[in-house]
């Protein structure tokens, strides 16, 4: 049963890195265009091409595809009994996934889906385009049943028993992503699809923006949660203690998961088709977040807290330096939260209704998701990846050492490529472009930060090429006398009595429906009763 | 890493996480005065829109 599940975590997870390895050049393509030290690789729609290739891969692809896997084995080492469904059906998932993301691939490769990740109209891609991305959606929607049906037929099997944390985080994760997926499963399948068919000649931009915010931001904490779940889960394990409090990581990921659905608006606070209020209901629910996440610091501190004490390390910060920080798991850990430090205070200012004025759509906005995404989550994503890479080959680990050389990269990397993003954006230099067409006055501030973004960039796509060529080796590593075990950290007092509301999602889903009626039920109902300007399709 | 007896684990268990705290306050202090300066030293400085 294990070895067939190992293949397909495994082969989920290198549809996620193989890609991510193509996206991580792209992405020292994209800077060293957007420098402008290199005048021959200037092409502005080979860029756009690249920019949209790279956000899609890193945004949909690498995440879906390594969540997917992950939580697969984590059915398989915490329930310890077949997927629901069985094999065949995560495979068909799968499949449409991998299918998906191929079709799409071949578009963006080719120039005719060159609408970056957001796909905002009135870009448009060629139809087939967002028939590859619905696929790549509706292939993890297998995931999400399979994930929810086996964590409650494990309840059957055990009535009155505590879901394993990460199991129920992760199957919190796919409920979450289901409902966030429906905004833009409803906007490419009732406007974008046949808008770029030619089925409807004119497409209501502001419906589309909205519906994607409804996705939008909770696709972060999609990225995020499996990294809150190697926090809780994997690094208290690895730093040698114990988890602070599981009831308390239970209330974090409820919170997560209610709170992060409803609140995409503030990704339209300067857009003129939703009303000021309703922004600043969004905005509430926004910094309504830092809840959750503070109590994930809290939990994740204390837990290495006790671990570093139980190393022998004193006072009030001795256990910082008592932990093992030679440890994959324990290294990304620190450097993810370090990240998600700078990352939660630019996202304080973004989520800011004024604020956000100053730096909206400038290169701060790239810096701030850079640290979020490919810095908090992703950094967790390789660790996790070391972490599992033995129990699902049965082999070794190639080497540690490469582990946290690559670690340490990624982290000095992602600081050298986005602090600088930051002071470009305050120094006004726009996203997402490729050349800047303005005067020497504006530019010529900007000339030191981009040569700092190109080497970030430079060491990101360095660490990149060493965890696939750690893992790739690890695949050839002389198989374990010992079959290593998947293992997960215990709460430091074992949980007896859980509340049912802490042990299921009904109740959950409930408050998330209506807090979804409540705060998108008019913004987008009103699309349907007043008058809408269409808009004709515009491509790069 | 240093040995510890079973009462010395005992402790370190049952002690309340006060780093953990310092910690929180430390990076709390840090992201309000951080808003603060973005607010105040950023912000309004630019005046209104012309």
């Amino acid at each position: 049963m294990y070895a067939h599940a190992s293949k397909l975590s495994l082969a989920n997870m290198w549809v996620a890195f193989i890609t991510f390895a193509l996206a991580a050049l792209m992405g020292v393509y994209q800077v060293a265009e957007r420098s402008g030290m290199f005048p021959k690789i200037e092409f502005i729609e080979l860029y756009y091409r690249s920019v949209s290739s790279h956000g899609v891969i890193m945004g949909f692809v690498l995440t879906t595809f390594f969540i997917m896997g992950f939580g697969y084995w984590i059915i398989h080492t915490t329930l310890k009994r077949p997927i629901w469904g069985g094999e065949r059906m995560g495979w068909t998932g799968f499949g449409i996934s991998l299918g998906g993301t191929a079709l799409a691939a071949i578009l963006l490769f080719a120039g005719e889906a060159s609408v970056m990740y957001t796909f905002y109209p009135p870009l448009k891609a060629n139809p087939l385009f967002y028939v590859g991305a619905t696929l790549l959606v509706v292939g993890s929607w297998v995931w999400c049943l399979q994930m929810v049906m086996s964590m409650n037929a494990w309840k059957k099997e055990n009535i009155g028993e505590p879901v394993p944390l990460a199991m129920y985080a992760m199957t919190a994760n796919a409920i979450l992503w289901f409902i966030t997926s429906l905004g833009v499963a409803s906007e490419i399948l009732f406007q974008l699809l046949p808008w770029s068919l030619g089925i409807i000649e004119t497409i209501d931009v502001g419906l589309a923006r909205t519906l994607f915010s409804w996705t939008l931001h909770a696709i972060v904490y999609f990225w995020l949660i499996p990294a809150y779940i190697a926090f809780y889960t994997l690094v208290p394990k690895a730093a040698g203690g114990t988890l602070f409090s599981d009831e308390i990581s239970r209330i974090s990921i409820l919170m997560l998961l209610v709170f992060s659905v409803p609140i995409g608006m503030h990704h339209l606070y300067v857009d003129p088709f939703q009303d000021a209020g309703w922004k600043f209901v969004h905005m509430i629910g926004t910094f309504m977040v830092a809840i959750p996440t503070l109590i994930t610091g809290f939990t994740v501190f204390a837990s290495m807290e006790v671990a570093g004490r139980l190393r022998g390390g004193k006072g009030l910060f001795g256990w910082i330096w008592a932990l093992n920080w030679n440890n994959p798991m324990v290294l990304s850990g620190g450097l993810s939260l370090l990240m998600l430090t700078i990352g939660g205070w630019g996202g304080m200012v973004n989520a800011s209704y004024s604020l956000n004025v100053a730096v909206h759509n400038t290169q701060w906005i790239t810096g701030h998701f850079h640290l979020i995404f490919a810095g908090t989550a992703v950094i967790m994503y390789f660790s996790s990846a070391y972490y599992m890479w033995p129990s699902l080959t049965g082999r070794p680990l190639f080497s540690t050492k490469m582990a946290l050389l690559q670690l340490w990269l990624w982290f000095i990397g992602m600081l050298v490529l986005t602090l600088p993003w930051h002071i470009l954006g305050l120094l006004g230099q726009p996203r997402r472009i490729g050349v800047a067409p303005y005067s020497e006055e504006v530019t010529a501030p900007w000339a030191p930060y981009e040569f700092l973004m190109l080497i970030g960039g430079v060491i990101l796509f360095i660490s990149a090429l060493l965890l696939i060529l750690n893992l790739v080796l690890t695949h050839f590593n002389k198989k374990a006398d010992t079959p290593p075990v998947m293992e997960y950290a215990e709460s430091m007092h074992p949980v007896i009595n859980l509340p049912k509301l802490l042990n299921g999602f009904g109740f959950w889903t409930a408050v998330i429906v209506i807090y979804m009626i409540v705060s998108y039920g008019y913004p987008i109902l009103q699309f349907f009763t007043m008058d809408t300007i269409g808009t004709f399709p515009w491509s790069i | 890493m240093t040995k510890l007896s079973p009462e010395e684990q005992e402790k370190a268990l049952a002690e309340a996480p006060k780093g953990t705290w310092a910690l929180l306050l430390v990076y709390a202090v840090f992201m309000v005065l951080g808003w603060l300066y973005m607010f105040y030293g950023y912000f309004l400085p630019h005046g209104p829109v012309n």
